[in-house]
């Protein structure tokens, strides 16, 4: 019997999730498969619907989460097999190896700016718009704040001839070749998935031209882009000759309510997000114009609606019912001309834009369907965790003792993710605390 | 008494032919009273079209009369009516009812006795040659009226969330206000189906599937405009055919009992053969290439280049595909025209001709072939079970394998247009890309719409051909001169029609934006195979004819 609960994923939902059960004093494991915590709202620059800074709002929870003395988070790390029943089980997670050992890393960034490599890898955690080496912290806030080394790029992991500068560098001795991906065995009473989201890739939709046409991005591109700490310092610049765009268009329900990808189902944040963007585009520059081309305005929580007309007002947002049919580049100034059929007005016409932003719909990540089974918990139709009862028990799965929260469960903004990280820590601490009653080994 | 009494009908021209026979009946000149006299104008009225629907209602000849040669009254109209009828006698040929049957005779207002001589002249004639073959076909009962709700429901029209992609994809929508993809189905989904059946724009769709391609809700417009199209033909109502509906025509005699086609006078010595093997049951299904080398003759389309080409590169194949006589018409255009009851009659004629033959496998040129016999064949036919490929599928095939070697280099830059049957319809983009791209010496560069994205060349099923099927066709072929290629590639006869066609008339603007040569991919391959395309079959073949037990048969 074990009265500690294992929170797979380190994101808001799965941080207010650790935060609860480790004030009520319940033992907590977080198991996070990337070298941060944070999830995609460490990433974003403002949330709406009070234009909040995403960062500044998470990171404290984030290092509260890190140094709580009830939540063990272990980084680089993901769950592999599940066996037992509530308040039994017994839980495998294959630690990667970071190749810097994290007692010691103080995360000074010697070992990242010595990398032979630095700056020549396209960083993903800035949507490949800035570079890192192969020696990396992820992101300027990030906890742990201990740099990983990518041993898919790293010359001496990988053709074994680097001088690795990176070890030279280091004060702490912190560089360690030698670490190996290691396999440990939890003991848990109870599990909390709150895996999160991952974001469409908008290439397979061709007429809008994502990855043909510089100019036009996605709206994790443009967090990134727009974002203080990202790659441009928050200037916002097209790809193609880094100027600034004048006129952005902003298509929505990219890759949702939209059968042919796979996902008929309302990405339930883009008309939130997209009217934020818009927002932070006129903050910086108050002569950019901003056109949003929605399906249908669902602005539905508390103060949206308010924030939309808020947008119309005080930013000077265009909102146009029609979905784009195609994006053309007008090969010499790299604008784009979006059609679109003007359901209001009525008649095909085209809007040239200087930068269209594809708000594209949040689905399950990859390979989540290998955690589903190793957990053995269902799935409805798109790859969301299903739960037992959508209207009674929404945080509980078939599977008694595992429970699910957050994006996972279906899209949902920063607001619901830590609703329900309270909802299933609590649901977790009832289902540990029935089994402290009878303790039975 | 049908032979014995044969009818002709007589289209004469008002100057000349019309007064001529006028003449022979003030003058008591006695003739066989089987002439139904039409008056025109001029000879140079008379389109195929009206010669060919003569037939088909069951004429046993028919006369076209005029002015003598430099007697026309409108200057030439009549050799142009001599023209036409060259070329509908070809036609009449091919269809099996004979060049015979039809005459274009010069007679003077003065001619009586010319006039009564053609007749009597032509009565005998066509005594001997028999009665039409079509007379026999009885009238068929009308076919059911489709029931709007369930074509609806099928389409998915009622999933529609009014976001207008369709329309904003729709290449005939972006140039005519009229024409709006998500209007059409709005009226329905609000109780106003009629008004799509009656209004014109229920034809002016290109059914080119881009709207389909990228609708979220998956409401499949064009099987919609499809099966409306049934209902407006129920009502009385017809699209604007090309060439006032000649091709129509002959594809509803093919349609019809009675006709024994003979077709392959193109082969030119090429290897084919009538019955499948037991090591080679592969057909050449050779569509309307025929057809459309005489109807569209005045664009040079050369539409039995493809056909030969074909056969040339089956035969390079080392295979002697069956080609048969009295192939029909597949019945894509009657089904998108709103005749399914005449698609279905020629899918089963098809089905029963191929049955005869053996045939396990066909290929096929033409895209609107393919999509028709592989999509709607099995749909209507039970128990089709033939494998069908498009001769680009086939040639990516045996380029894999190995089986294909080119002899030329071409040293060209082409660029690709992809047809809708092949591409939306059929999801066939990859395969003519990797036969270009394995020609020698040829660089495929992609115009700035391609693959799914492609734009229809702006005619589909020989219906609404005007004003914005030639911007269409003119604003893709600026976008396959813009990429700088030598050559426009197609790989539909459709296709390289209407682009020749846009060209060989007047263009608006700067010609030299435009102007590109248009070939079919089997041209292209049959340059670079050089001698091999015309060398004995199994050349190219016997090289590996030891491992190669491919599907179709590696040697004939």
């Amino acid at each position: 019997m074990s009265d500690s609960v294992l929170i797979i994923g380190g994101g808001v939902c799965g941080i207010q999730a650790a935060l609860d059960l480790g004030d009520k004093g319940v033992h907590v494991y977080m198991v996070e498969k990337e070298p941060s915590i944070g999830g995609r709202m460490a990433l974003l620059d403002k949330v709406f619907p009070t234009n909040d800074c995403s960062i500044c709002i998470l990171a404290p929870k984030m290092i509260t989460c890190f140094n709580h003395p009830n939540v063990d988070v272990l980084t680089c790390a993901e769950v592999v097999e599940l066996k037992g029943k509530v308040g039994h089980f017994k839980v495998k997670v294959r630690k990667k190896a970071r190749y810097v050992d994290e007692n010691k890393c103080t995360g000074c960034d010697a070992c990242t700016q010595k990398c032979v490599l630095a700056g020549r890898i396209p960083d993903e955690w800035n949507q490949n718009f800035g570079t890192r080496g192969a020696s990396y912290i992820p992101f300027m806030q990030a906890v742990p704040r201990v740099a990983i080394i990518d041993e898919e790029r790293c010359l001496r992991l990988t053709k074994g001839k680097c001088k690795s500068p990176c070890i030279d560098a280091c004060l702490r001795g912190a560089i360690d070749f030698e670490q190996k991906d290691q396999t440990v065995t939890l003991e848990v009473g109870a599990v909390i998935v709150a895996t999160g989201l991952d974001i469409y890739d908008p290439t397979p939709v061709t007429e809008y031209g994502y990855g043909r046409f510089d100019n036009v991005i996605h709206s994790m591109e443009y967090e990134r882009l727009i974002n203080a700490s990202g790659p441009t310092g928050g200037h916002l610049h097209r790809r193609s000759d880094n100027e600034r765009p004048r006129r952005i268009a902003y298509i929505q329900c990219v890759g949702a309510r939209d059968v042919r990808s796979g996902h008929p189902f309302c990405c339930s944040v883009c008309c939130m997000y997209a009217t934020k963007d818009a927002m932070l585009a006129y903050m910086h520059h108050d002569d950019t114009e901003n056109i949003i081309f929605y399906t249908d305005l669902r602005a539905f929580g508390r103060g949206f609606d308010e924030y939309i007309k808020r947008g119309e007002s005080e930013y000077a947002i265009k909102y146009v019912r029609a979905r784009p049919g195609e994006i053309t580049e007008d090969p010499e100034t790299r604008n784009l001309n979006v059609w679109y059929d003007d359901t209001e007005g009525g008649g095909v016409k085209s809007m040239e834009a200087d930068m269209v932003v594809l708000s594209t719909a949040f689905v399950p990540p990859p390979g989540i369907r290998d955690l589903a089974k190793a957990l053995g918990i269902e799935m409805d139709e798109y790859e969301f965790f299903k739960a037992r009862d959508d209207l009674l028990a929404p945080m509980d799965t078939n599977v008694p003792g595992i429970y699910i929260a957050g994006a996972c469960t279906r899209p949902m903004d920063v607001t619901d993710s830590v609703t329900q990280g309270g909802g299933a820590a609590d649901r977790a601490a009832q289902a540990i605390k029935q089994f402290a009653g009878k303790v039975t080994a | 008494m049908a032979a014995a009494d044969p009818e002709i009908v007589a289209f004469t021209c008002n100057w000349c032919a019309y007064a001529g026979a006028d003449y022979a009946g003030v003058s008591r000149i006695q003739y066989p009273p089987n002439v139904r006299v039409i008056r025109v104008m001029c000879s140079g009225r008379v389109e195929p079209s009206f010669i060919l629907r003569a037939f088909e209602e069951g004429a046993d000849g028919v006369l076209v009369g005029g002015c003598h040669e430099a007697d026309c009254h409108y200057i030439s109209g009549n050799l142009k009516a001599r023209d036409r009828v060259e070329g509908t006698k070809e036609l009449l040929a091919l269809l099996g009812l004979g060049a015979d049957r039809l005459r274009i005779k010069w007679v003077n207002a003065n001619e009586g006795e010319a006039f009564a001589s053609e007749i009597t002249d032509f009565t005998d004639t066509l005594k001997k040659l028999g009665p039409n073959p079509l007379k026999k076909t009885k009238k068929k009962a009308p076919a059911a009226v489709p029931d709007t709700e369930e074509i609806m429901a099928r389409t998915n029209t009622y999933l529609c969330v009014e976001c207008g992609k369709c329309t904003a994809s729709c290449p005939v929508a972006r140039r005519d206000p009229e024409f709006s993809p998500r209007f059409i189905v709005e009226e329905s989904l609000e109780k106003m189906h009629a008004e799509v059946e009656t209004g014109p724009q229920l034809w002016d769709c290109l059914t080119c599937r881009t709207c389909e391609e990228r609708c979220p809700y998956n409401v499949r417009f064009s099987e919609f405009i499809r099966d409306s199209r049934v209902e407006a033909r129920a009502l009385g109502l017809d699209g604007k055919p090309t060439q006032a509906g000649q091709m129509y025509s002959w594809m509803r005699m093919m349609a019809s009992g009675g006709l024994e086609q003979d077709r392959l006078a193109w082969l030119d010595g090429l290897k084919t053969k009538s019955k499948a093997t037991a090591k080679s049951d592969l057909m050449f299904f050779v569509g309307c290439l025929p057809h459309f080398d005489v109807s569209h003759a005045h664009v040079g389309s050369n539409s039995l280049d493809i056909a030969r080409d074909s056969v040339k590169i089956i035969n390079a194949l080392g295979i002697t595909p069956v080609v048969l006589p009295d192939e029909r018409c597949c019945g894509h255009d009657l089904l998108f025209g709103g005749n399914p009851a005449g698609f279905e009659a020629l899918a089963r004629k098809n089905a029963e001709l191929i049955k005869a033959a053996g045939v396990k496998r066909i290929v096929i040129s033409c895209p609107e072939g393919y999509q028709t016999l592989a999509q709607e064949y099995p749909r209507v036919l039970k128990g089709w079970d033939v494998e069908v490929l498009h001769i680009s599928e086939l040639l990516a095939e045996m380029l894999e394998a190995g089986k294909l070697s080119f002899k030329n280099d071409l040293g060209i830059k082409v660029t690709y247009q992809d047809p809708c049957r092949l591409g939306r319809y059929m999801g066939v983009f990859d395969a003519p890309r990797k036969v270009i791209e394995a020609l020698p010496g040829v660089e495929l560069v992609e115009m700035q719409h391609f693959g799914p994205d492609a734009i229809c060349c702006g005619v589909s099923s020989w219906i609404s051909c005007g004003a914005t099927a030639k911007s269409i066709q003119m604003a893709r072929l600026a976008e396959a001169k813009a990429t700088g290629a030598d050559t426009l590639v197609t790989a539909c006869p459709k296709c390289q029609i209407h682009f020749r066609c846009a060209l060989s008339g007047k263009v608006p603007g700067d010609r030299g934006a435009v102007e590109i040569p248009v070939e079919d991919l089997t041209s292209l391959v049959v340059k670079a195979l050089g001698d091999g395309a015309r060398s004995a079959p199994g050349k190219a073949a016997t090289k590996k004819a030891g491992k190669a037990k491919s599907k179709a048969g590696s040697k004939s």
